[in-house]
């Protein structure tokens, strides 16, 4: 299928997209939330493993060939975005601020008990990964989110399995300090009204 | 307060891969110690979090195909043609009509009517001339109204006076 899409042949290029279309699109939801990027995103995936068929040597899965091309292009795109200025971790919505109470009075480790706590969830999720480097955002979704093997992410990204780990220790570190600085605002917040 | 502080074993792998041991470790310390305990809820909220946004991804559309395909067609013509002609196929439509333009005004100026410049024959002169060789010679007709008699004979008597002397 690879030689007859590097040949010209558009119907085995065709079958490759339509194989593969699915994992590439999981791969951009994991950097980008709006349809419209996510599809952006795949589409310069493909667009750059068509252009580059030919340095595929077919020693490794095409997936994984695929996915090491997906990964970087929405790493570099994610890098070239500009950071939104109007939105600040520290304001949140009126569903994100019980929520956050909730998590901190339960002791549940239930993943999402409706799905509107998980959309709940997802968009402080992403408010809160926004503002991390993007290579702080890779490393938490393919290891903690994903649960990928630190090797697998090392062959992914083209780093040391030592530099994937420090990545890792240390966009923990920035998350769990955001989410630190969140639930301290959200308790002034609510004192606040209490007292108010 | 025990000894040494939990944050570095939350930050050492995903929240998740803690072991029965990591956590009861954890817990253990957390009850005397505010500030890992502050670490642990925030670790166990990233946590979930994390989980949230790993669980959406956003489905193929329906025109997903077509849409590389398009692209790829696209990338693949404009790579193929070097720029002059890509340059070309823009203004070609420009390019024709001017040069067509010019092949009719230059046709135009070399084959068509010029206004008349010829020099006028002795026929042409004579048929708009009043007085006419044979008119004046045979008839006469009214010059003489224009040269009074006194005026000839003078004229006629002078060159006979100045050939005498």
């Amino acid at each position: 299928m690879v030689s007859q899409a590097r040949g010209g042949n558009e119907r085995a290029f065709e079958e490759i997209l339509r194989r593969y279309s699915p994992r590439v699109f999981r791969i951009a939801s994991k950097f980008f939330r709006q349809p419209d990027q996510v599809e952006d995103a795949a589409q310069e995936a493909f667009l750059k493993a068509y252009t580059q068929l030919s340095s595929y040597e077919g020693r490794g899965s095409l997936e994984g060939w695929l996915t090491r091309i997906t990964t970087n292009q929405c790493i570099n795109k994610l890098r070239s975005a500009k950071r939104r200025p109007e939105s600040s971790v520290s304001e949140l919505t009126d569903h994100e601020g019980p929520w956050l109470e909730n998590q901190l009075a339960g002791v549940s480790m239930e993943r999402h008990q409706s799905t509107e706590s998980g959309r709940v969830a997802a968009d402080l999720a992403e408010k809160v990964l926004s503002e991390l480097p993007a290579d702080d955002r890779l490393v938490l979704m393919s290891i903690d989110g994903e649960h990928l093997p630190v090797k697998d992410v090392a062959a992914l990204t083209g780093w040391s399995e030592s530099k994937v780990k420090v990545r890792a220790f240390r966009a923990r570190r920035r998350m769990r300090k955001a989410i630190e600085k969140l639930l301290g605002s959200n308790r002034l917040v609510s004192a606040d009204q209490k007292g108010g | 307060m025990p000894d040494t502080h939990i944050i570095k074993v939350l930050e050492e792998k995903p929240f998740r891969a803690l072991s029965p041991a990591d956590i009861a470790h954890v817990e253990s310390h957390i009850a005397g110690c505010g500030e890992c305990k502050s670490a642990y809820s925030a670790a166990r909220i990233a946590a979930l979090l994390i989980d949230a946004r790993a669980s959406e991804t956003v489905e193929v559309g329906p025109f997903f195909k077509t849409r590389v395909m398009a692209a790829i067609r696209e990338r693949a013509l404009s790579a193929e043609e070097p720029a002059l002609v890509r340059m070309w196929r823009a203004a070609s439509a420009l390019v024709s009509t001017l040069g067509i333009l010019l092949v009719i005004l230059t046709l135009i100026t070399i084959f068509g009517e010029r206004p008349e410049t010829r020099v006028p024959t002795t026929d042409m002169v004579a048929s708009q001339n009043l007085y006419s060789p044979e008119y004046v010679v045979l008839d006469g007709g009214d010059l003489g109204d224009e040269l009074a008699n006194d005026q000839v004979l003078g004229t006629i008597y002078d060159l006979e006076d100045g050939d005498e002397q």
